[in-house]
């Protein structure tokens, strides 16, 4: 009996110890014969997007920007690239030419701290990952004393794997934020602003709502954000305020401007219908160091809707009436 | 037996002589002692009275000093200034680190606000370093802040950062006694026991004793002094301004002033410094002003002291990152409708980083692949996102030189759409299979972000190019917002169509989706 217990007992354990070798051997296999698999996702972001820089030529000022691979794992790369206004609404084009190498025009401007040491190379990010990149920016002292704007674009994805030849489009994916580098030495560069347009329609239509275009220019060699407000004041009525969004006007460019209501951009337009008279517009805008500049415009408004309405129905009405006196008319003669 | 040897029976001492024991000896005399004290005390007593009523003949108007009624003092800003030893700071640069350690009146950034002025003095505390103010830009740290433009000298490692606050401090009370003519009205701000108290720079001490407003180049001409009720005749006098002892005086030179209430505005005094010794954060330092009204003779005739409690501003900040994400997904569903087009399991499952077609037997036919973009941002200046092709598709990636290249090129050429005329700029509508070609339209699943639309302009499938590239093609918005946005979604809807007589083989390309910030 005791002997029937002992061996029951070994080949238990004898299973257990098969199982557990079995085991084992699929968690080494899991290792070392598993093979990459296509990335299910890309996912990207990048915090801070725009980066506002003002420094003195000949100095040094180190950016942290966080990454972070919100998709599947994958190879991540950094890169810095000068961009341009591209339109008038605050959209880029990435002159990728001219993007950082060590032979670029600005190569002595940045350097990579990490994770790598130089743009362009190649780093794992596993999924959900978040990793800060520290860049090191060292304008030359002789630089000029001006903007410089650049894109640091975090790309993700988009390798095509050995061996496979695919049909068809492969995928990449980049992300990119903004550095808007001023060059001052005394911190206090200068800032003109120029109207370029304001405008809103000469004649309205009763019970509309007055709308306006704004496009503010920059030619000169500093980015600034304009602050200002529209007054719209009517013959009868209070003044009406709408407040110009402070986004940000490149040097050598045009940008249109909408307004701002609490933290939403909004279209410059009248929140109230506009009724009839004169309405005298006038917006009011400086840089935060330069002086206000002024424009104004002018608006009739009149009922056009309403009276043509009216002549309608006017119409109408005495075209029901002449039908009516025919038809009594015709009514009255029946009996004869 | 001894014998008297002192003639003069007044003197308090008699010398006596004695024989037997052959000495001499003195005895007290007694008598003459208290007689002599007497004379004394009544001589005393007679020279304090007289003193007293001589002193009372000078003394005639002098009165009991009452207690001003309803006084207050209102400072318009009781935050306390703020200054911190400065230990990092160097010229060129917007980064300032703050000691945490020492006997100063701030040891942290807490009491400090974005946008604040702040200037920095050396250890002498002679100005600000260059005479340069700048602006608070954030609070980074504990220790640290930085600035919104670049130092422009080094800061003064033993030096100080500085951010002045200033106000008015109202005094307002009502008089329970006639000022008469040339009487005044006394304020006794307290200032500090050192240093310059009338430079504009915030002041410093241990505590109430030792520390105290600023004066701030006060002009007498500044403080307003304004009366109501009761009988006040004509208007007070250009105060005298003493800074040193934080004095103001205001003569009624001409008439006198009797039940009025009273209100002097002190302008532009500089607030002082939190007390470097028991001072806990966002607890009040308490100051006194004394008030005092006199007459001609400056015999006091009210007097009251009020309090005042200026106080840290208390930041109420919580740090919210700017971030920008964007996610590319693969479409795989086998139902629903895509940019007018219903899938189906045969339709082309997509990856986030690819579209396979697979092998393309059927000519002259449209296969269908979408993926998703998904975008947020609280960025204020919004977002966009671009599309562009490294190449058109080539047969083994082989480059298809300019926009055109074709089936000739060993190239599936990007579509011109039905009127073959479409671009990567210009869209077209694209619903006929034998207009051969790759190409690509949008439609909105969340938001209104796409930049155009496969139903627009009344039609089934509008398509475009996707930016060349290697023709040097201007990339092109898929996807923009001018503000913050949450979770944007749009479809990229790929279609792709070959003529019977494009050379067999494995053709691809890639496309690349860059999401930037709007400066």
């Amino acid at each position: 009996m005791i002997n029937l217990q002992i061996h029951i007992h070994k080949s238990i354990k004898k299973t257990f110890l098969k199982v557990f070798s079995i085991f084992v051997y699929l968690f080494i296999c899991l290792f070392v014969y598993s093979v990459p698999v296509s990335a299910q996702s890309l996912g990207l972001s990048i915090s801070p997007p725009i980066d506002e820089i003002m420094i003195m030529p000949g100095k040094e000022i180190s950016q942290t920007f966080t990454i972070t691979n919100n998709g599947e794992g994958g190879m991540a790369s950094i890169y810095i690239i000068p961009f341009r206004a591209q339109g008038e609404s605050g959209n880029v084009t990435l002159d990728e030419k001219e993007a950082i190498t060590s032979s670029s025009p600005f190569a002595s401007w940045f350097s990579i701290i990490s994770p790598v040491s130089t743009f362009g190379t190649k780093f794992y990010m596993t999924a959900g990952q978040s990793q800060s990149v520290e860049i090191r920016i060292t304008p030359p002292g002789d630089a000029a004393e001006k903007d410089y704007y650049f894109t640091l674009l975090y790309e993700l994805g988009g390798d095509i794997p050995l061996g496979i030849a695919p049909i068809g489009p492969n995928n990449q994916a980049r992300i990119g934020a903004n550095l808007l580098i001023s060059l001052s030495k005394d911190g206090k560069p200068p800032k003109t602003l120029n109207i370029v347009e304001f405008s809103a329609p000469k004649i309205i239509d009763s019970l509309g709502s007055l709308k306006f275009n704004i496009r503010l220019g920059n030619y000169e060699s500093y980015y600034y954000k304009p602050s200002g407000e529209i007054t719209i004041k009517s013959t009868f009525g209070v003044p009406e305020t709408l407040k110009l969004a402070p986004l940000n006007v490149i040097s050598n460019s045009i940008r249109n401007i909408p307004c701002i209501d609490g933290e939403e951009t909004i279209t410059c337009e009248s929140g109230r219908k506009v009724l009839i008279g004169v309405y005298k517009s006038v917006i009011k805008v400086s840089t935060d160091e330069g002086s206000t500049q002024e424009k104004s415009v002018t608006t009739i408004a009149f009922p056009f809707s309403i009276i043509i309405a009216i002549a309608v129905m006017v119409v109408t009405y005495r075209i029901i009436k002449k039908t009516s006196k025919k038809d009594v008319y015709v009514l009255d003669k029946k009996p004869q | 037996m001894c014998t008297s040897l002192t003639r003069n029976p007044n003197n308090p001492i008699i010398i006596l002589y004695c024989p037997r024991r052959d000495r001499f000896m003195s005895k007290t005399n007694y008598k003459s002692i208290i007689s002599t004290c007497g004379v004394f005390m009544v001589f005393l007593s007679l020279s304090l009275t007289s003193t007293l009523l001589i002193a009372n003949s000078f003394e005639a108007t002098k009165v009991r000093a009452a207690t001003l009624t309803d006084a207050s003092a209102t400072l318009s800003n009781p935050r306390l200034s703020y200054r911190a030893q400065t230990t990092v700071g160097a010229s060129g640069t917007s980064s300032i680190t703050v000691n945490s350690a020492g006997s100063y009146p701030d040891l942290n950034t807490y009491h400090l606000f974005p946008n604040d002025n702040v200037c920095f003095l050396n250890e002498g505390i002679t100005g600000c370093i260059g005479n340069v103010s700048y602006s608070v830009a954030t609070i980074s740290g504990v220790q640290t802040f930085s600035l919104s433009s670049p130092l422009t000298n080094n800061v003064d490692t033993n030096g100080y950062v500085t951010a002045t606050e200033s106000g008015n401090i109202s005094i307002a009370f009502t008089l329970a006694s006639t000022i008469p003519i040339g009487g005044d009205i006394v304020i006794n701000v307290p200032v500090a026991s050192t240093g310059n108290v009338n430079d504009g720079i915030p002041d410093s001490g241990a505590d109430r004793t030792s520390d105290g407003f600023d004066f701030n180049r006060l002009e007498p001409t500044s403080v307003n002094v304004s009366s109501t009720g009761g009988t006040c005749i004509n208007g007070w006098d250009t105060p005298v301004v003493a800074s040193a002892s934080g004095t103001i005086t205001i003569t009624k030179a001409t008439s006198s002033c009797a039940g009025a209430t009273v209100t002097i505005v002190i302008p532009n005094l500089v607030n002082p410094t939190p007390f470097t010794s028991g001072h806990t954060q966002g607890q009040a330092d308490n100051y006194k002003i004394a008030i005092a009204t006199r007459d001609a003779g400056d015999n006091v005739l009210d007097v009251t002291n009020v309090g005042v409690a200026p106080v840290e501003g208390v930041l109420v900040s919580a740090t919210v990152d700017q971030t920008l994400s964007f996610t590319v997904a693969g479409v795989t569903a086998d139902s629903g409708s895509f940019c007018g087009v219903t899938r189906t399991a045969g339709t082309t499952d997509s990856t986030a980083t690819s579209i396979p077609w697979g092998t393309i037997a059927a000519a002259n036919t449209f296969l269908n692949a979408d993926q998703s973009l998904t975008i947020s941002t609280n960025a204020g200046n919004g977002y966009s996102v671009k599309i562009e092709e490294n190449d058109q598709m080539g047969m083994n990636g082989i480059t298809c030189t300019g926009s055109t290249a074709g089936e000739a090129d060993n190239c599936i050429k990007d579509t011109t759409c039905d009127s073959g005329s479409c671009s990567e700029s210009t869209s077209g509508d694209w619903n006929t299979s034998t207009n051969n070609g790759f190409g690509y339209s949008l439609a909105n699943v969340a938001g209104t972000d796409a930049s155009f639309l496969f139903d627009e302009s009344a039609r089934a499938f509008s398509a475009k190019q996707i930016s060349d590239q290697e023709a040097s093609e201007v990339k092109q918005s898929v996807m923009a917002n001018g503000g913050p946005v949450s979770a944007k979604q749009v479809y990229v809807c790929y279609r792709i169509s070959i003529s019977g007589i494009q050379p067999a083989g494995y053709y691809f390309n890639k496309v690349k989706y860059t999401a930037t910030a709007l400066f």
